[in-house]
């Protein structure tokens, strides 16, 4: 009783703090309904929760879900191929390999964008591959990027703040978050998310390039993934 | 001892209900501070920033950062005791967008879409959202896990 009581009163200081091979879930309602043995279940709302990502491979061939500003058709992954990205993903440093990704999906073109190697839903955790991907030199940097838009939304936010900060990010009313004039890649000035993908992304291809850039930034960076490389 | 076992119960149970069972929720302090945007009001509740700084984008006002509570205090330059806007770093460990829609439900929301991406390689559905009655808006990507938010404006 006593701990019932205890955690009752813990309860609003947790999180739902997601491990990086869970995916979340957001609170939805759900209907009422009727189960096969006749019992009559209520309708109700299910909490936000954490599921793990497990028991399929991530290897999809097709899939019955319709991916927003996606028209073109999947198909089938070939073995060559798929030996090719697990080689890839092994590369990865090990905090980005903890991000399980939980469908992996092929297509040839990205229809607006032909020379795209790979598009990213984070919510998902789902990843397209193009025909692109598998012609580019730099494989390992473009998973290392896509990863990173996962892990952004994972990131402690006292740290990813200190970081957008100090990489001069400023919000203003009215306006998105407005980049800083200098940035480290063109597109870093899309958003706050782009920047961080493209300093991670950076910050392993060329270290160099980024200290001598903006010091300050690079220690931030390397002490989010230190902290994350010992979760 | 069963009946305070039972009151404890009850509070407790009461607790989980209200807007306030995030440990973490500023808003109660900043809609206050915002009200009268006095300096004085904002080291009322948080005490001496623990950095003040000057933006590279605005050379009129001064940012007084609170790094544990996330706050950017935007201070006028020339008059140091209003606070001419506030931002909050909210980006916390749980579904933001149905945390602020419930936590502001008694004021007028509007939402509007926003241009995605334009990188082309990861998709975002982003949304602008104004609470007007309180001078706050924030940004949301309906894409992103757990719809996290980074900045709340308040002016």
């Amino acid at each position: 009783m006593k701990w019932f009581i205890v955690l009752i009163f813990m309860k609003p200081f947790f999180t739902l703090a997601c491990l990086p091979n869970e995916i979340h879930i957001r609170e939805q309602w759900i209907n009422a309904s009727k189960k096969e043995d006749g019992t009559k279940v209520s309708s109700h709302t299910r909490s936000e929760h954490c599921r793990e990502i497990k028991g399929h491979s991530y290897f999809q061939d097709s899939s019955s879900k319709k991916f927003r500003n996606f028209k073109g058709k999947f198909k089938a992954w070939d073995s060559p191929e798929k030996d090719q990205l697990n080689n890839e993903l092994k590369k990865l440093p090990p905090w980005l390999r903890k991000y399980n990704i939980a469908n992996f999906l092929r297509a040839s073109t990205h229809e607006g964008n032909p020379t795209n190697p790979a598009l990213t839903y984070p919510d998902s955790k789902t990843v397209i591959l193009f025909d692109a991907f598998f012609n580019a030199p730099d494989k390992q940097y473009i998973l290392l990027h896509e990863i990173s838009h996962i892990a952004t939304w994972d990131i402690d936010p006292n740290d990813l703040q200190n970081f957008f900060v100090s990489n001069g990010w400023i919000y203003k009313r009215g306006k998105s978050p407005q980049a800083p004039q200098k940035v480290l890649v063109p597109d870093s000035s899309y958003s706050p998310s782009e920047d961080f993908a493209n300093s991670v992304e950076i910050y392993y291809s060329n270290p160099k390039r980024f200290k001598e850039f903006n010091p300050k930034s690079f220690l931030i960076l390397e002490g989010i993934i230190k902290s994350k490389e010992k979760q | 001892m069963r009946f305070l076992y039972l009151c404890l119960l009850l509070f407790g149970a009461c607790s989980l209900n209200g807007s306030h069972s995030n440990p973490k929720d500023n808003f109660d302090k900043i809609m206050a501070i915002m009200k009268t945007k006095s300096t004085a009001e904002l080291i009322r509740y948080y005490g001496q920033p623990d950095e003040i700084s000057e933006p590279e984008q605005d050379k009129n006002v001064l940012i007084f950062r609170y790094k544990d509570s996330r706050i950017d205090a935007y201070v006028d330059k020339l008059n140091k005791n209003k606070v001419s806007h506030l931002t909050i770093f909210f980006f916390e460990d749980f579904d933001n967008y149905t945390y602020l829609k419930k936590r502001f439900k008694n004021y007028k929301w509007i939402e509007e879409k926003l241009t995605d991406d334009k990188s082309g390689h990861v998709m975002t559905d982003r949304y602008l959202v104004k609470v007007p009655e309180l001078g706050m808006q924030f940004e949301y990507d309906n894409d992103a896990p757990k719809r996290k938010v980074m900045w709340i404006y308040f002016d």
